[in-house]
């Protein structure tokens, strides 16, 4: 009787439902797309951040579980700020050490380290400066650059509070003397100008009107003060309260001093760390309290600096500026305790912590630390829970909740948030990605949704659930501790990665990779990635995907992987510490066990039984390196493993291989498309499938197989019990 | 740029793959040829005999600056002081200390310019003195001062305070970004304007006031 042959090319992904496709398969895990020929390519691994041996983990060697990371791309990627945090300390990464090894500096420490149930630190870069919130700490602002290094430890950190925590102090006002020459006498002053109106001297024409109070004789002189603080962002403080009164009476006719205006000193105070400048506000001469004039305060002075003391103020009442911020036109940062930060339509946008779960706040545009009173919003708990995270996107800003979805509109002065999605939440706030020409794909408690279209134009947002074929995978999530679910999009890899805690884990423990390379066709995108302790996750500029451990060490005495690691084509899964001799080295741990399983195959009639003879596996030739195929039946769990075979062309001679190919005398050479048969021996079935598991190269772009109808055999009757 | 890392690792047994050697290959070839930076090597990994000549892609020197403005300079003749700004030609304000120098062919990056010079001024104003009997000294008629800044293109990239020293070394010294192309880099001065007591001038005419020379423009202009 003659075989039958089915060729099932080119391969798709992972699907987990029944049945399947032929071209599904029904695990692939640490495989990529092959770039060249749109095979399943074995290729995959990850290595330190720093490549080099010996330098062992450093500095890396004692730290735990990294539990966030961000790297800030400067410079079109000249500079790259890595920051993480781990073990309550938030560092950033010196590359460009002079003793050769990478060093972390801290930024902030003493910060708390989140519960495993807890969203992990949110990194938001605003103009210059990276925002960072945690929830419990105080949000910070940090500017990486610059910083003064000495010794190879910086000075100082260029990290600052985010939003103004105090009002300015009142300023104080000395006493105006009217009678006393240069100097001053304890807490008054007496400094004077020439009422220059009338003096007719050419060359003092700048100063005309210059000094405080009136020019003519036996008038009482009233003024008040307030002062704010500017800081490096160029957000001004709420203003202080009123400094006392100043309050003189113009001298007398025949003085020595009549028709003089007088200089007042006002003692203002020094603000926070960042601030750069403070800002005098001053009222007109109230006179004694004259009721027609108002006790408004005017631009006064500004002093360029946060060191001096005093100002002395001789800004007449006509050259004073612009009418001073209300009082509801910056106040104390009112989110303290903010979790999750984004920027939209130039404003900065937090949430209100856990005691506040369901408030947004959001600053003035391009000015991160100043707040009116009024702007914030209240979503409402309705159905959808406390927010969990935000997401600007296209031209909204898209707010997740537990179980819900908002979106925020609009621009400053005039946002509004509208609901979208009552059904669809999520908890993993670092699953939120970009795809470009997708929309935006976040991690569900129920699995990957993709969020496409927009809300102008009478658009509509659609969600679409993209994970149905890896549901027994997604169903394996810890919905305890998804908030530490990670993802990432790469454009180097084509490719979208997810991480999270599975199987009860307190840290991300599997992935889950959307190939985009595997989208459009008639099958599906998604294959498994076991093995990469996953923490936290980001990218580079380039599209490399670096993580941080999900574990690292113990502490010191416990040289185990730490720190960050790239998830690379290198044939490694990790490393580990060694002894060589007298150093102390990390090596190349072997490479990730990589699997294919086909789908079970039914020939087309599940009823009838067949005996498969023969699989063609259809892969690039790798060389001398084996690889043998498990084969199972009718679903059951084991399966045979048949010989090994070489991955070279079977009826050529084989291709020169590394170890014994001489250089100068072969050529060098390319991988070339061969099948390479494998016998089956396993008796008739009614559903097959094979399997590899291998940590040797593989690419791997089709497969066939030669089978032999049995005859009229048949599906028998059930069990009866 | 930032870090660069495995694209192809060449197995035990593996045939000599020529795509991949070629892919990790290039991949390094195409780091060190987009520009190595900080990312990539640790400090001091590249030492002074490992830098290209002309690594910065312009530099200039131009020397023998001196006060050449003559409309307001007066020829001292051969007195001990020296010939300078007199309060005949000068009512104060920012002047041009002499031709401003021209650079070109500059690319888009950083300059790193340095100007120095010595400068004397004639601190007092002819009221003043120390001889028993003269003029006590008053806010009109001493602290002569002078100010300097730097013009790139028009734009004031530095801008000094007052000095008040009779003589004084200056050196002054700007980091600014810059775009590509031909520049003008001008060096002004102001010096103290002449004071007046109830409308009548105070200072004198006819002596000079202030003047400067020696004078360098030092300008490396780098990429970024």
């Amino acid at each position: 009787m003659n075989g039958q042959r089915v060729e099932i090319t080119p391969l798709g992904g992972v699907s987990e439902s029944i049945p399947q496709k032929p071209s599904d398969a029904s695990r692939i895990t640490n495989f990529t797309v092959d770039k060249r020929t749109n095979g399943w390519d074995s290729r995959v691994g990850y290595e330190k951040y720093d490549p080099r041996p010996g330098n062992l983990w450093r500095p890396f060697d004692s730290m735990g579980r990294i539990d966030s990371l961000f790297i800030w791309s400067k410079h079109q990627g000249a500079q790259d700020w890595t920051v993480f945090e781990s073990g309550g300390t938030l560092y950033w990464l010196d590359s460009s050490s002079n003793t050769g090894d990478m060093r972390a500096h801290v930024i902030d420490s003493g910060r708390v380290i989140p519960a495993p149930s807890e969203p992990v630190t949110t990194y938001t870069p605003f103009g210059r400066f990276l925002i960072v919130t945690n929830g419990h700490d105080r949000p910070i602002k940090y500017s990486a650059w610059p910083v003064w290094m000495s010794g190879g430890s910086p000075i100082s950190v260029p990290s600052y509070t985010l939003g103004w925590s105090e009002i300015p102090p009142q300023p104080t006002v000395w006493g105006v003397e009217t009678q006393v020459n240069f100097g001053s006498s304890g807490q008054h002053v007496g400094m004077w100008t020439e009422n220059t109106l009338d003096a007719g001297i050419p060359a003092r024409d700048d100063i005309q009107e210059a000094g405080l109070g009136s020019a003519s004789v036996d008038v009482e002189n009233t003024y008040k003060y307030k002062v704010s603080w500017v800081n490096n962002a160029g957000a001004e403080s709420p203003l202080s309260s009123s400094s006392n009164v100043v309050s003189w009476d113009s001298p007398s006719a025949g003085g020595t001093y009549t028709g003089s205006r007088f200089i007042t000193k006002v003692e203002i105070p020094v603000g926070p760390s960042g601030t750069t400048a403070r800002r005098l506000y001053r009222t007109l001469n109230m006179k004694g309290g004259d009721p027609t004039i108002p006790e408004n305060y005017y631009f006064c002075v500004e002093v360029g600096n946060n060191y001096d003391e005093h100002v002395f103020d001789h800004v007449g009442d006509q050259a004073l500026g612009s009418l001073a911020p209300g009082l509801t036109d910056s106040v104390v940062f009112p989110a303290s305790a903010a979790r999750f930060t984004a920027v939209f339509k130039g404003c900065l946008f937090l949430d209100g912590g856990t005691s506040n779960g369901t408030k947004i706040y959001w600053s003035k545009p391009g000015k991160p630390d100043e707040f009116d009173v009024l702007n914030f919003m209240d979503v409402g708990m309705r159905d959808a829970g406390e927010i969990t995270g935000f997401y600007a996107h296209y031209n909204f800003l898209i707010v997740l909740r537990e179980r819900g979805i908002d979106v925020v509109r609009g621009t400053y002065g005039s946002f509004d948030v509208t609901p979208i999605s009552q059904t669809v939440g999520t908890r993993s706030k670092d699953s939120v990605t970009t795809i470009p020409d997708l929309g935006v794909v976040f991690l569900a408690q129920d699995g990957v949704y993709i969020m496409t279209g927009n809300m102008d134009a009478g658009g509509n947002i659609d969600f679409r659930k993209i994970s149905t074929p890896i549901n027994k995978t997604i169903k394996r999530m810890n919905i305890d501790t998804s908030a530490r679910a990670v993802a990432a999009y790469s454009q180097k890899w084509r490719e979208w990665h997810c991480y999270f805690p599975a199987d009860g884990s307190d840290r991300p423990s599997i992935g889950v990779v959307l190939h985009l390379d595997m989208l459009g066709g008639n099958t599906t995108p998604w294959s498994v990635r076991e093995d990469v302790p996953v923490g936290s996750l980001t990218t580079t500029i380039d599209g490399d995907l670096v993580f941080g451990h999900h574990t690292g060490s113990a502490g010191p005495g416990d040289p185990v992987e730490s720190g960050l690691f790239v998830i690379s084509n290198r044939r490694a899964c990790g490393g580990q510490y060694q002894l060589v001799g007298q150093d102390e080295v990390v090596v190349d741990n072997a490479p990730c066990t990589s699997v294919y399983q086909s789908s079970w195959l039914d020939f087309g009639d599940r009823s009838a039984r067949r005996r498969v003879n023969y699989v063609y596996l259809l892969c690039l030739t790798m060389g001398d390196n084996q690889i043998s195929l498990t084969h199972y039946k009718d679903r059951g769990p084991d399966g045979t493993q048949t010989v090994g075979m070489k991955l070279q062309r079977p009826d050529h001679i084989d291709q020169k291989v590394f170890d014994s190919a001489v250089v100068g005398e072969d050529p060098w050479d390319e991988s070339m498309l061969t099948q390479i048969r494998f016998p089956i021996d396993q008796g008739v079935c009614s559903e097959f499938k094979y399997g590899i598991e291998t940590i040797n190269d593989l690419v791997i772009l089709g497969w066939a197989i030669e089978f032999t109808p049995s005859g009229g055999t048949k599906v028998i009757s059930g069990k009866r019990a | 740029m930032s870090k660069r890392w495995t694209v192809f690792d060449p197995g035990s047994k593996n045939i000599v793959d020529v795509d991949g050697f070629n892919d990790e290959y290039n991949t390094q070839k195409g780091a060190l040829n987009g520009g190595v930076d900080r990312n990539n090597l640790p400090g001091e990994y590249i030492t002074r005999a490992q830098i290209k000549q002309g690594a910065f892609h312009k530099t200039h020197l131009f020397t023998g600056l001196l006060l050449s403005d003559e409309s307001i300079k007066l020829n001292n003749g051969g007195n001990l002081q020296p010939d300078g700004l007199d309060y005949s030609l000068y009512n104060g304000g920012w002047r041009r200390a002499f031709d401003p120098v021209q650079v070109s062919g500059l690319r888009d990056g950083m300059n790193h310019i340095e100007f120095n010079c010595w400068q004397w001024q004639y601190r007092f104003t002819s009221g003043f003195s120390l001889e028993p009997g003269g003029v006590l000294a008053t806010q009109e008629n001493h602290d002569h001062w002078v100010k300097w800044r730097i013009l790139y293109n028009g734009m004031i990239v530095l801008e000094t305070g007052a000095m008040y020293t009779q003589y004084d070394n200056v050196t002054l010294s700007a980091d600014f970004p810059m775009m590509g192309g031909d520049a003008s880099i001008e060096v002004q001065f102001a010096f103290a304007p002449p004071a007046y007591n109830d409308g009548d001038p105070v200072d004198v005419v006819d002596s000079p006031m202030f003047t400067f020379a020696g004078g360098q423009i030092l300008l490396l202009s780098r990429f970024r």
